[in-house]
């Protein structure tokens, strides 16, 4: 009898925790929190803190605390689904994220399927949003049609009759923006010498590098993210090379100069228009600043996804998914 | 970051790319045209 007081105190305590929880409304941001692509996770994870902070001392959403989980995908896809679906189990309803689009793809199937909404911050290949299977999924950042069409224009016009590589990481990511920038570049009347894919995660990539010294290459772009990058920026300097690098978003974050030293001098990469910069911005930069952290990249878009996320729930006055998704797309009507 | 609005897919209206060049560990918008 005892046992079975105990065991109903126990059930009811279960409870209350659990209406506790189910109270809150549960989001999350998911991203490479470990890992080589760590300290782009780390940007995630900031902004996506600072978020829900603020969000929660203005009195959360809908008269409901905001209760943020993250989920850590490594940028490895089979880990990004299973971290979907371990948010999904936790009762999440919308997830800021992922960071690499080998990850958010994916993961976006999860999504659908459980009717969680997503905005990614960061994914940039096209298939994220054009091949959906439902209306739940949204991005921030523009797409790598559009950022390959910008850096393959740039190249043809600017290095016309030099020796061009591209390169890529076989990644959604580093392959799709490199197929992109050749489409665009040779479009613009300027075909490259060399195409090579390289695997990520590895230390030295000297073989690459004496393919592109014996085809006297100039200007290389790198379809791919900062580490690798990095790296192969270095080799080249060791190997004598001055070459013209050109990459893209994922190398906006200051440890690719931790990696390159003096070798990333003069670097190029497309990103969206410095967000920091925007009046806007102002309050919310100053904040990160102060608790030590530069908020670069896509931090202020990992910010972002969670004040869209506030707004269509509040115009909605509901987390119905489909009634949250019609407020996102009705945001197209405000001027 | 401004006025966010989405296309039917879910894709953002006024995407924009710039480039940025690396200069002594810092790294800044640079025009290009």
């Amino acid at each position: 009898m005892k046992f079975k007081k105990t065991l109903l105190a126990a059930t009811a305590a279960l409870m209350l925790a659990s209406t506790a929880a189910y109270a809150d409304i549960v989001v999350a941001v998911a991203g490479p929190m470990t890992g080589q692509y760590a300290a782009l996770g780390e940007q995630m994870k900031r902004g996506a803190d600072q978020a829900v902070a603020d969000l929660n001392a203005a009195g959360g959403i809908l008269g409901e605390k905001i209760k943020l989980e993250v989920g850590d995908d490594a940028c490895d896809p089979k880990q990004a689904v299973a971290v979907a679906n371990q948010l999904a189990g936790a009762g999440v309803i919308f997830v800021s994220g992922h960071y690499c689009s080998s990850s958010s793809i994916p993961a976006s199937q999860v999504y659908s399927e459980e009717g969680i909404l997503q905005i990614s911050p960061a994914s940039t290949n096209p298939k994220l949003t054009d091949e959906a299977k439902g209306n739940n999924v949204f991005r921030i950042c523009g797409r790598d049609d559009q950022q390959g069409l910008v850096a393959g224009q740039y190249i043809a016009t600017t290095y016309k009759g030099k020796n061009v590589a591209v390169i890529h990481d076989k990644t959604a990511y580093g392959k799709g923006l490199a197929d992109e920038t050749q489409k665009a570049m040779n479009a613009a009347g300027l075909k490259e010498k060399l195409y090579e894919a390289y695997t990520p995660g590895e230390r030295d990539y000297s073989a690459l590098v004496s393919k592109l010294k014996q085809s006297n290459i100039d200007v290389l772009y790198i379809g791919g993210y900062h580490t690798e990058a990095g790296l192969i920026a270095r080799q080249l300097k060791d190997q004598g090379m001055n070459v013209q690098i050109i990459s893209g978003d994922a190398l906006v974050t200051e440890e690719y100069w931790t990696i390159t030293g003096p070798a990333g001098q003069g670097t190029l990469m497309t990103f969206g228009p410095e967000a920091r910069n925007k009046p806007g911005a102002k309050a919310v930069v100053d904040k990160f600043r102060a608790q030590g952290f530069e908020p670069e990249g896509y931090t202020l878009y990992t910010y972002a996804t969670l004040q869209v996320f506030k707004q269509a729930v509040e115009k909605a006055g509901s987390t119905d998914l489909d009634k949250v998704t019609a407020a996102i797309a009705a945001r197209n009507s405000t001027p | 970051m401004g006025k966010i609005a989405f296309d039917q897919k879910g894709d953002v209206t006024t995407p924009a790319y710039v480039f940025y060049k690396w200069n002594n560990g810092k790294y800044a918008e640079v025009t290009t045209n």
